[in-house]
């Protein structure tokens, strides 16, 4: 109980305390540090068009997930947490995401950069593009900006949402009888900003992005509600499980996933270049484009639980403090 | 005038003259009917017109998965091991693969492989199957890059020096895991001698190298 009031980050009690807790951050960092540390940059899309690919990316998800689903038709006997267990398997992998792999190498969704050229471009230019040397961040390539309900995205953002999501589910299916809704609810973000901080963000690319914070805890509502709720999203009929067509990733997208609106925490190895290249970018805030964009998401911008927590661990100073990283710090 | 009386006033005015009602409520129905319906409609319009765009987006995304065509990509390594030493292998990777799907920036591949690889100290030759993501960049077909990758396959190692102990000219064949991670290669492989004259039986393999 006293891990999840202890509050903010308290990595080394937890290391202490719950070596069961961070082993498996520990194999992360060694195995699979590539995974999420794909990075993106939602600045480098400001002005230009992208269409909105809601429905492309709703198709997919409808459509892996049934396909999932069907292959199991046979077995009766399976229940809506079995299905689940099966269904994940098709939605999140080891390292990289099925939905992101889809993106960028398919026709559908469009993206920025689009394109070998469009692409080179954007890893010359993106905010990590001229961080150190050798930077570990940039071996791998950036994630591409979408379009989800008029918010702009990085595709990594989607991968957060299946993949951490499901660890988030995971996490509270272990501890969902040992503690009261609220300590849940703070646990798993405090669990998801351990992962963020260690294995798949800070200590591997020198970037603490809430956004992903925010993917993941909207990948965790997204599995608790494919079997719990009024309405399951997992429905059986005749011996057949069912993917609900209600599904739409406009009830999960919120500005909050753009990292060009929600600001990301910088290492100071990095920053000083993040930096300059983020000024660049500031004759742009008084577009006309970029000003309606911001006022869109400050109407649909709302406190989140993933937000309540790290303001707390800002003012008790175990988490460094965004706003000097925002673009508007940073132009003023 | 309260309210209720100025009500009851307005009531009693419309009763003692039916034509007017009657007139009134023709208008409403005319104009109000009108509206609701046209409201009704622009609603089912609305929804109609989401429902198509979801079944159409639903058709294409199955359309792109399911028109898939056979394609091969090239690997290729640098590697550190024993008993090959300093070695480069050659391969390839054989997939099933949407047909829109572009590796230049970027893809996930899965299927088999085969490889042959050259070395100061023998000539191995593998055949397998693995999961990789990775890119061509300029190249089409050749996957200089990649990211992530992990395959499990057969090995046939023929040794021709004898630095070490016995493994001159011997033959080896056993099973090797292969990973690598961003650009990072790790194998290890076991073997067993085939018939020889030789004395050892078995030999542990394990390289570092670059690509895959």
């Amino acid at each position: 109980m006293a891990y999840f009031r202890r509050g903010g980050l308290g990595f080394l009690n937890l290391m202490i305390a719950r070596p069961k807790s961070y082993l498996p951050m520990v194999a992360w960092l060694l195995i699979g540090t590539s995974a999420h540390a794909l990075e993106t940059d939602q600045f480098y899309a400001w002005g230009k068009p992208i269409e909105d690919s809601t429905e492309y990316l709703n198709a997919w998800v409808r459509l892996q997930i049934q396909s999932a689903l069907d292959s199991r038709a046979g077995d009766a006997s399976i229940n809506c947490e079995a299905a689940v267990e099966h269904v994940q398997t098709d939605l999140q992998h080891t390292i990289f995401q099925p939905i992101e792999m889809w993106i960028i190498s398919g026709d559908l969704v469009d993206r920025i950069p689009r394109g070998l050229e469009e692409d080179r471009d954007y890893r010359k230019q993106y905010l990590l593009g001229k961080t150190i040397a050798f930077d570990f961040a940039r071996w791998l390539q950036p994630s591409p900006t979408l379009q989800v309900n008029e918010i702009r995205i990085g595709s990594d953002k989607l991968a957060h949402f299946f993949a951490e999501g499901w660890w988030y589910y995971k996490w509270w299916r272990k501890h969902r009888d040992d503690y009261s809704p609220d300590e849940l609810q703070r646990g798993l973000i405090q669990y998801g900003v351990g992962l963020e901080w260690w294995g798949q963000g800070m200590m591997v690319s020198g970037v603490f992005s809430l956004g992903d914070l925010e993917a993941n805890y909207q990948g965790f509502v997204f599995y608790h509600q494919l079997c719990h709720g009024d309405e399951p999203l997992l429905a059986r009929q005749e011996g057949r499980w069912y993917f609900s067509e209600t599904f739409d990733f406009r009830n999960y997208v919120y500005p909050e996933w753009d990292e060009s609106w929600n600001a990301n925490i910088y290492g100071q190895m990095r920053w000083k270049k993040i930096r300059s290249t983020m000024t660049t970018y500031c004759p742009m805030l008084d577009s006309a484009w970029v000003e309606k964009q911001r006022e869109r998401y400050n109407e649909l911008d709302r406190q989140t639980p993933t937000e309540e927590l790290v303001m707390e661990l800002v003012a008790t100073g175990e988490l460094p403090d965004p706003q000097p990283f925002d673009i508007t710090s940073v132009c003023n | 005038m309260p309210l209720e009386q100025r009500l009851q006033s307005n009531t009693k005015a419309i009763r003692w003259q039916p034509k007017i009602m009657c007139v009134l409520v023709f208008v409403c129905l005319q104009f109000f009917g009108t509206q609701i319906q046209a409201s009704g409609a622009q609603a089912d319009a609305v929804i109609d017109s989401e429902n198509v765009t979801q079944d159409q987006a639903l058709q294409q995304v199955r359309a792109e998965l399911a028109d898939v065509e056979r394609r091969w990509y090239g690997l290729t390594r640098v590697r550190l091991s024993y008993p090959q030493k300093a070695s480069a292998g050659f391969g390839a990777m054989f997939v099933e693969q949407a047909k829109n799907s572009d590796c230049s920036v970027g893809c996930v591949l899965q299927g088999w492989h085969f490889e042959v690889e050259p070395g100061i100290g023998g000539l191995q030759g593998s055949v397998g199957w693995g999961k990789l993501v990775g890119e061509t960049g300029n190249t089409k077909r050749l996957m200089h890059t990649v990211h992530y990758a992990w395959a499990v396959r057969g090995v046939v190692l023929r040794t021709w020096r004898d630095d070490h102990f016995e493994l001159n000219s011997q033959t080896w064949a056993g099973i090797e895991g292969n990973f690598s991670i961003i650009r990072l290669n790790f194998s290890l492989a076991l073997m067993h001698a085939l018939p020889s004259n030789h004395g050892q039986a078995w030999l542990i393999s394990g390289g570092v190298g670059w690509g895959f």
